[in-house]
């Protein structure tokens, strides 16, 4: 493990949002089976999630929390240098989405500007990244959006992709400054094929998914031994080249997408029950969007002001793994809200395309 | 590992008493053997024996001797 260190790199801001539709795991009695349902509450501890109403997709959600982070932050447009944008799913498939959102807030033209395509290693992917930019001088003030709403229709033969997704909108503000952010990030393409959405893609022109959206498959068993093995893996470099421990940290900040590896990571890994914050039981697997919402959520029930010291780490679809520490005081984070908003001119561009009609 | 502990463990996730099971116990007769449970033995393989099972490899099985075959 190579891994980075940065000492001039601040995270100064945190803000999420959430669609107002929540649903409960337990809404769905009926449409899966009692048993099945109580069965997969236990396992994953998720008990509920937030949904797009429809309209709102990802890019909606962090709109308003950037929005909101840059009045938090008394910032305009003038002062943002780097936008980018990572989801699963974006509004269109050209142009990258973060140049609607560079539009909706009023962002200056010197701004390097795209979308990136990781999923639940999200957060610590773009911190990497925009805090090497950051270091480097190329940027001084950055926007790292996070998020998804993909919408999955319950369908009875997947009760786990029906119940298990939430979608959430992130801002994280990351500035020049005293601070240090270090860590180390890993992808094993061999892998590319144990989390995928292979159509529509360039491989598959003329395919359509027969339940007419873009689903994304997993190899369960796959993805499981990945996580429990190469993660805590990580945390034992990361600890051995930084000469650090559990102990150095207040809190682990882990990627949510069930309890059941949760636990296993924070055996591994020696994570006390105290430092590893969960945050799942309350919104679903939200892709790359679970560690600053998580962060939202800690500092929520924290409710005082504080220097937190974080490890963070996320991981998933590539594959792709990081682990990055950093501190965060705790008035710079927002308090999560939640929003109906989403973007009418949205709509407008496809009438660009001629007689275009929405699909049966 | 004794055959014992072998068998402590794999009760342990099919979520029943160790006297509840034996070497012949078939596999699919319960429904606690399931997709949980086999995640749940491919993390006590790598965790007590260093091995990175396949989940087709497991859902082959059919008894409760053939997962302590495998326990090595």
């Amino acid at each position: 493990m190579k891994g980075f260190d940065y000492n001039q790199v601040v995270i100064s801001g945190i803000s999420c949002v959430l669609p107002e539709v929540r649903k409960e795991t337990r809404d769905y009695i009926g449409v899966f089976e009692e048993k099945d349902i109580e069965k997969f509450i236990e396992t994953t501890g998720i008990k509920q999630r937030y949904l797009s109403n429809g309209k709102q997709t990802a890019s909606d959600l962090c709109c308003v929390a950037a929005k909101r982070l840059m009045e938090h932050k008394g910032l305009t447009g003038e002062d943002i240098d780097a936008l980018i944008f990572i989801t699963q799913d974006p509004d269109y498939k050209v142009p990258s989405t973060a140049f609607t959102l560079h539009k909706r807030l009023g962002i200056q033209k010197e701004c390097l500007t795209f979308d990136v395509n990781v999923g639940c290693s999200g957060f610590t992917v773009g911190l990497t990244f925009l805090g090497g930019l950051i270091q480097g001088g190329l940027v001084n003030r950055a926007l790292l959006l996070i998020g998804d709403a993909m919408l999955y229709p319950p369908q009875n033969d997947d009760l786990t992709d029906s119940l298990m997704f939430g979608a959430a909108g992130t801002a994280t503000l990351l500035e020049k400054g005293e601070g240090r952010m270090y860590g180390a990030n890993m992808s094993d393409g061999t892998g590319y094929n144990v989390i995928m959405a292979p159509i529509p893609g360039a491989r598959f022109p003329d395919m359509v998914h027969p339940k007419g959206t873009p689903d994304t498959y997993m190899i369960n068993d796959d993805t499981f031994l990945f996580t429990i093995t190469q993660v805590p893996k990580l945390f034992k470099e990361f600890f051995k080249k930084y000469e650090c421990s559990m102990d150095d940290f207040d809190y682990c900040m882990l990627h949510q997408p069930n309890l059941m590896i949760l636990k296993q990571i924070a055996k591994r890994v020696k994570i006390a029950d105290e430092k590893l914050h969960v945050s799942l039981d309350k919104y679903g697997n939200t892709d790359g969007a679970t560690i600053p919402l998580g962060i939202a959520d800690l500092c929520q029930e924290l409710n005082e002001e504080r220097t937190l010291k974080l490890i963070c780490s996320g991981f998933g679809v590539g594959l792709s793994w990081a682990v990055v520490a950093f501190d965060l005081n705790t008035c710079d984070v927002l308090p999560i809200i939640s929003t109906d908003e989403y973007w009418e001119e949205g709509f407008e561009a496809i009438k660009c395309m001629g007689a275009m009609e929405p699909k049966e | 590992m004794t055959n014992q502990e072998k068998l402590e463990h794999i009760a342990e996730i099919l979520d029943l008493e160790v006297e509840e099971i034996n070497e012949d116990t078939v596999l699919s007769e319960y429904e606690e053997w399931d997709s949980v449970a086999i995640l749940s033995f491919i993390a006590l393989m790598d965790e007590e024996f260093g091995k990175a099972v396949k989940g087709a490899e497991i859902r082959a099985l059919e008894t409760v001797k053939d997962l302590m075959d495998m326990m090595e």
